[in-house]
């Protein structure tokens, strides 16, 4: 019984490389011959199909598929396609001519497409605009006008003071945070803003800044009353 | 009947607000310049809390926009020392740390492009020459 398994085994193997072997050389004569696909197609299968001539396909196929493969100008997605062809069993010429056609089309509709300056293809649609980042550097810059005036002020500066702006927001926001915990409310109110300021603001900075708070949200208040 | 008609008319005209009213930014209302909606935006946005007041944006943004003020005036009288018309981080440097309350408040700051104060410690600087110009060597010495 050992031996007849190790002689199943052998034919199996053999089978397989047959299998591969046939798929190698029909693509490489599909680039090459072109409509002469299935009739060779079908020789080969009843080559495979004997097992004594197993091993000469093989030497003999694979170096032209090699050699053919370079010259061809076809892409890889048109290879996929005649692999997945071959392995069904081979494909008609009418379906051939049809691809054929379908990519003469292709090009004229390439050649209709609208370009731009550089060859590029224009995109249909609204263009992408910037995308807009939040900071506070028209307000600075408005807030710079009204106190001076004739000043202008670089782009690292206005980075500069965004930033001061940003730490300052967040300082305030958690310290006032701390006082909502602290005293168990739910609510940040303009009551812990202020004494968010008082602590972290030092001395008369502090004192100044909590004035025009307090008069804009009384302005805020009485709009429209 | 026209008499009562148009009496009645008149009357519905003062009534009520108009159907087209403008809207007036929160900003506006406070008289500020720095934008209310964003800060209580932020506010939300940044979980300080389950809830946010109307009133704690406006009174944050009245607070950023004086210390805004603040730091551009100094720095603008800077600009103008060094006759300069337009603002750079060097004069926000010399205002900042010219500045007592600024300064502390700005202590772990650093600003780019900044530099330093022009300062020399006064052990650095060269002795005082004597009257003709040669330093007495028995003056080092003391006497007990």
């Amino acid at each position: 019984m050992a031996p007849k398994r190790a002689e199943k085994l052998v034919v199996r193997s053999t089978k397989k490389v047959v299998e591969s072997s046939v798929l190698v050389s029909v693509v490489g004569k599909r680039l090459t011959r072109g409509k002469k696909d299935t009739q060779t197609t079908d020789g080969e299968e009843e080559v495979g199909s004997q097992e004594h001539l197993v091993v000469i396909p093989i030497q003999e196929v694979t170096p032209q598929a090699q050699k053919d493969s370079p010259n061809s100008a076809i892409t890889t997605e048109n290879k996929a396609e005649q692999e997945n062809n071959t392995q069904d069993g081979g494909v008609e010429n009418n379906q051939e001519e049809e691809e054929e056609h379908e990519e003469v089309k292709e090009k004229k509709n390439k050649a209709k497409t609208p370009k731009g300056k550089n060859g590029k293809e224009k995109k249909r649609g609204r263009k992408k605009g910037r995308r807009s980042v939040e900071g506070y550097q028209r307000y600075v810059y408005r807030v710079l006008k009204q106190v001076h005036p004739e000043m202008g002020i670089s782009s690292k500066c206005m980075t500069v003071l965004n930033n001061l702006m940003n730490d300052m927001f967040e300082r305030l926001a958690f310290e006032a945070s701390k006082l909502k915990d602290y005293t168990g409310h739910m609510t940040l109110s303009s009551r812990e803003i202020q004494g968010a300021v008082r602590l972290v603001l030092p001395g008369e900075l502090g004192k100044h800044a909590i004035a025009e708070g307090v008069k804009a949200v009384n302005n805020y208040t009485s709009y429209d009353a | 009947m026209s008499s009562t008609e148009a009496a009645a008319t008149e009357k519905k005209g003062g009534r009520g607000k108009p159907k087209t009213s403008k809207s007036v930014s929160r900003s506006s209302k406070a008289g500020l310049q720095f934008p209310v909606g964003r800060v209580a935006r932020y506010l939300k946005a940044g979980r300080y809390a389950q809830r946010v007041g109307s009133g704690s944006p406006v009174y944050l943004s009245a607070v950023l926009e004086y210390l805004a003020a603040e730091v551009l005036e100094l720095a603008g009288n800077a600009a103008r020392d060094n006759k300069k018309t337009r603002i750079v981080p060097r004069h926000i440097q010399l205002a900042v740390r010219n500045d007592e309350e600024l300064s502390k408040l700005m202590g772990s700051v650093t600003i780019a492009n900044g530099g330093v104060l022009p300062n020399i410690h006064q052990n650095l600087l060269p002795k005082k020459v004597a009257g003709k110009g040669k330093t007495e060597i028995g003056s080092a010495s003391q006497e007990f």
